[in-house]
């Protein structure tokens, strides 16, 4: 079966919510942190937000999908992009941009459903990574499978670019810990 | 509810309960980051009041997202239906099971089987309030921001008296 195929059969069978009442709820946490602290800040909360639901959000996709490891970083990414995203946000970014080694690939969240109806203030659109929670996202959840990797944006439509493009770079892999004499 | 033709029309529930959830811890986060000279109640208001008004903005945006349909509802108590029947629903999956008045603009609504609720065990009384009360808050802004939009600066207090309970008292201001 496809990837993508798989992305929408698990969606299809999953509880849903008005995607509408998810970009509301996001705009105003996200908001009411920007009146608490600088944008620097929020950035940086708003990724250990998404990291601690990435530990927890990669047992409900593996519970799921029944997903199997992959080989390698380029299936990691297809993976992500057809079945993680279709299945919790219901788009599927566009992978590209390999890097010569197969280490740095590049997500393109044109539809990114957390930021639809969004318009940033003049003052964050240099500082503010609106959608910062996704990095955390991929982090924490690539954590969990052995992978240490670093997220984060470098081009996003609310600050005027062209496209959203998430860059993801995988450090390397985590050594599998096995509890003495659990083998 | 319109939704914009370009958005998908849902998204997965878990995706939702994720980012609920981790609210609540990032409000703990925030009160316990501060300053040790400040006394612990007011920390931990300060994270409550960012939770509340979280709470508020979700309902006045919603509120008036929804009224773009319909027509304007002015009668308190029609109002208090609507939040029972239509918004509550909307993002706590089942109506308010109980909505009482004295008729002299105290609301009293009951929720039998608060979802957020459903899956905690707590056992004392001190224990549980403990763990409920952040939980509360949302809510409770929540109402006070459906009722914003519709002119009515309310008061809410919430409270639990057993799990998974949840009781809120709506005070409107008296003409």
């Amino acid at each position: 079966m496809s990837k993508s195929k798989v992305g929408e059969d698990v969606y299809k069978r999953v509880e849903k919510v008005n995607a509408e009442l998810f970009v509301l709820t996001y705009g105003s946490i996200v908001a009411q942190m920007c009146r608490d602290m600088s944008y620097e800040q929020v950035n940086e909360e708003l990724e250990k937000m998404g990291y601690n639901i990435g530990i927890r959000l990669i047992e409900d996709f593996l519970a799921r999908t029944e997903w199997q490891r992959c080989v390698d970083l380029r299936e990691t990414a297809d993976t992500i992009a057809k079945v993680g995203f279709k299945m919790f946000l219901n788009v599927t970014p566009v992978i590209s941009d390999w890097s010569e080694e197969d280490k740095t690939f590049t997500l393109t969240l044109d539809d990114n459903p957390l930021a639809e109806f969004v318009e940033l203030p003049v003052e964050a659109r240099s500082k503010l990574w609106y959608s910062n929670i996704l990095c955390g996202v991929l982090r924490g959840t690539l954590e969990m499978v052995q992978m240490d990797v670093d997220a984060y944006f470098v081009h996003d439509i609310l600050r005027g670019d062209e496209h959203t493009n998430l860059k993801v770079h995988l450090k390397q892999i985590l050594k599998e810990e096995i509890p003495a004499g659990d083998d | 509810m319109i939704v914009h033709q370009q958005l998908p029309m849902s998204v997965n529930l878990a995706s939702f309960d994720f980012l609920l959830i981790e609210m609540v811890h990032l409000a703990r986060r925030l009160s316990e980051q501060q300053e040790t000279a400040v006394s612990n109640d007011e920390r931990m208001e300060k994270g409550h009041n960012f939770l509340e008004n979280i709470g508020f903005q979700v309902g006045r945006k919603l509120s008036e997202r929804l009224l773009l349909t319909r027509n304007r509802i002015t009668e308190s108590i029609d109002v208090m239906r609507f939040l029972c029947r239509e918004l509550w629903p909307i993002v706590f999956r089942k109506q308010l099971d109980n909505l009482k008045t004295n008729r002299k603009g105290t609301f009293v609504v009951t929720d039998n089987y608060f979802f957020w609720f459903s899956k905690m065990t707590a056992a004392t009384g001190t224990e549980m309030k403990e763990y409920t009360t952040p939980y509360l808050y949302f809510p409770s802004g929540f109402i006070r921001g459906v009722m914003h939009a519709f002119g009515y600066p309310v008061q809410v207090i919430a409270q639990c008296p057993n799990l998974p309970m949840c009781i809120f008292q709506v005070r409107f201001p008296q003409p």
